[in-house]
């Protein structure tokens, strides 16, 4: 655990533990070797079907997925009309051959379009450059994020590798699919059909635009991107109207794997766990993934940037771990940043645990949890609180943001047993340390929730929680509503549909 | 040159090889996004000379033909060619870049190498001995 390689040879010995127990026959499938890792890695998932239910959320779909009602129970709140749209990886495989990681699989742009009469969901992949090519070859032809292939196209930047699978933002009237390391992809927001990359300047073309950018109050989105081959960051400030205000390069020695970031009043805030991109492992042909180490000892490093000094970095340091997601940050009169995260001790998940599922293992590793940051810029020093729900997906009322916040909701995972993800929603009140939460159980597999406020109030948290959910046990997707400071209650409206849709990622809420 | 010229002409249309003084390279350059401004592209013949235009065997600039744009290098004494290529979309006369150093218009080369940056010489030559045609796939 100490390295990376110890991940690797975990995940290898899995692997052998599998050909040992006779669930493989590679020399029969007589296929080079490159080859041979992906048709194994479909044989080994197929024999973990049965056996698993929670599996069916990573068979992924081949196809866009047509209309379909859903069933409604209760009335949708007017103020939601409009439509849910949820990202997610969700093609895994393709002409026999199954990416190694989750993350692999191409963006499937989710549509639950919420109106007076009910709900209808659909889905359509991104075109992506990368879906495009290897949906013409009936074979993935170019490496993914996780997966790499010997023989495969080579790469010409970032955008190679973009499958546009992450989130979905709509901001300055364009909706975008985005993916962490490459463009934004933009969208027809009517039917969903890929129009081509965003580039937001000349200069700019195919840079890193994340998948996680952060939408002020004001309408101002900033948004960042990481360029491991170049050891920059890159950075963004958009006006309200979708027009570029500003964009710059920062270099980061030993550039990490960042996937979000927070903004507050003044600054803009990094946490880089220590992933670190080793250039000569990619280029020794390594996946993407593969090609960063796991340095414990560089701990986790908080980068801090005024927003009016974009080149004036301030450093601090937390204790070695791993952080995908970030819910919000804030910072009091007395110079001190107050961000909440969801921090796992190490990067087990991103490196070893999300290729586990493909392969349909479930590895019981320490999950991610709450966690409560205090960056002093002032004593310049960072501490931090870990608190014991283990969650993810990380959302706030948005008119907090980069404000004082106090309410925290996220996916919850409370006991769903021998299998990956979350059971329960939560609402977290940081300053009380409450917590409220809605258990849906454990043949319940929970996506991203997300918070959408009461048209008229401003106050904090008042409002309704919105999000999807697969049934397990009933082969079901379903979507709810809470009355966000009731959770505990249950949902208030919900719908269900007799498909499972492949567990997705980030969503939004787009008014009608 | 202009013997040597009518020399490989006759030889293509022989459909034979090439005489050992002039010999043809025909390069198919495929996967331009599309048929605007110009395919750009230079042969070389030395690891120390590699991807530096003064030091090019020859060079051409050939209209965007979309699909397949067809560059013939004609009057080659045999030996070791590499090639190297782009498609000025915008025809600004250079392989524009962001700001990271990336091309933000397509390229490519003869061989195979290349996965992280421009190939080697010896990675993208080609060794010559009779009139060749080659695809070369623009990324």
């Amino acid at each position: 655990m100490q390295d990376f390689l110890s991940h690797d040879t975990t995940r290898r010995s899995a692997l052998q533990r599998l050909l040992g127990a006779g669930a493989l026959s590679l020399p029969a499938l007589g296929l080079p070797l490159a080859a041979r890792a992906d048709a194994a890695t479909a044989q080994a998932f197929e024999a973990q079907r049965a056996a698993h239910p929670w599996t069916q959320a990573f068979v992924g779909v081949q196809a866009d997925v047509a209309p379909m009602a859903m069933t409604l129970h209760g009335k949708l709140p007017p103020a939601l009309h409009g439509a849910l749209l949820r990202n997610g990886p969700a093609r895994h495989q393709l002409g026999g051959m199954r990416y190694h990681h989750w993350f692999d699989g191409d963006g499937l742009l989710q549509r639950y379009k919420l109106g007076p009469t009910g709900i209808t969901h659909e889905g359509r992949f991104v075109r992506t450059e990368k879906y495009l090519a290897d949906t013409a070859a009936g074979k993935p032809v170019i490496s993914g994020f996780g997966t790499f292939l010997a023989d495969g196209k080579p790469p010409t930047g970032p955008d190679s590798l973009n499958v546009a699978n992450t989130s979905v933002v709509k901001h300055g009237g364009e909706l975008m699919a985005l993916w962490e390391g490459g463009s934004a992809y933009r969208l027809d927001e009517a039917t969903l059909e890929t129009r081509g990359v965003k580039t937001w300047s000349p200069d700019f073309a195919g840079v890193p635009f994340s998948a996680h950018p952060r939408i002020e109050p004001d309408g101002t989105m900033w948004n960042f991107g990481v360029s491991a081959m170049a050891g920059r960051l890159a950075l963004y400030r958009v006006r309200p109207d979708g027009v570029l205000a500003t964009a710059t390069t920062l270099a980061v020695p030993d550039i990490a794997m960042v996937h979000d970031f927070a903004v507050t009043e003044k600054h803009l805030v990094f946490l880089l766990p220590p992933l670190v991109f080793d250039v000569a492992r990619m280029k020794s042909k390594m996946s993407f993934l593969d090609a960063h180490v796991w340095k414990p000892q560089l701990g986790l490093r908080v980068l801090v940037l005024p927003k009016d000094a974009l080149d004036k970095p301030q450093w601090f340091e937390l204790p070695t771990g791993f952080v995908f997601h970030i819910g919000n940050a804030w910072e009091d009169p007395d110079g001190v940043i107050r961000l909440d995260c969801m921090r796992a001790a190490d990067a087990w998940h991103a490196t070893v645990g999300l290729k586990e599922v493909m392969r349909g293992h479930f590895g019981t590793e320490e999950f991610a949890h709450l966690t409560l940051v205090e960056i002093d810029l002032k004593a310049r020093r960072a501490r931090q609180q870990v608190l014991p729900q283990a969650s993810e997906f990380p959302r706030i009322d948005p008119r907090r943001v980069g404000q004082r916040h106090q309410q925290l909701f996220a996916a919850l995972r409370l006991s769903p047993g021998d299998r990956p993800g979350y059971d329960a929603v939560m609402r977290h009140d940081i300053g009380r340390g409450h917590t409220d939460h809605y258990r849906y159980g454990a043949d319940v597999m929970v996506e991203e929730h997300l918070f959408v406020p009461r048209p008229g109030s401003t106050r904090e948290g008042d409002g309704w929680l919105v999000g999807t959910a697969l049934d397990l046990a009933k082969g079901r997707t379903l979507f709810s509503v809470f009355e966000a400071q009731r959770l505990a209650d249950g949902p208030v409206v919900q719908a269900e549909m007799p498909r499972l849709m492949p567990f997705g990622l980030h969503a939004i809420h787009v008014a009608a | 040159m202009k013997l040597s010229h009518l020399i490989a002409i006759a030889a293509i249309s022989a459909g034979t090889g090439g005489t050992a003084a002039a010999l043809t390279l025909t390069i198919e350059v495929t996967d331009a996004r599309s048929a605007q401004g110009q395919v750009s592209a230079a042969i070389y013949n030395s690891e120390t000379g590699w991807l530096k235009i003064e030091n090019a065997v020859q060079t051409q600039k050939v209209p965007s033909a979309g699909d397949k744009t067809v560059l013939v290098f004609t009057g080659l004494a045999p030996g070791r060619y590499a090639f190297s290529g782009y498609h000025d979309e915008n025809g600004n006369g250079k392989l524009d870049t962001n700001v990271l150093g990336l091309p933000t218009e397509r390229y490519g080369f003869t061989g195979s190498g290349g996965l992280m940056g421009p190939p080697s010489f010896s990675d993208a030559a080609v060794d010559l001995q009779a009139d060749t045609t080659l695809r070369v796939t623009l990324r």
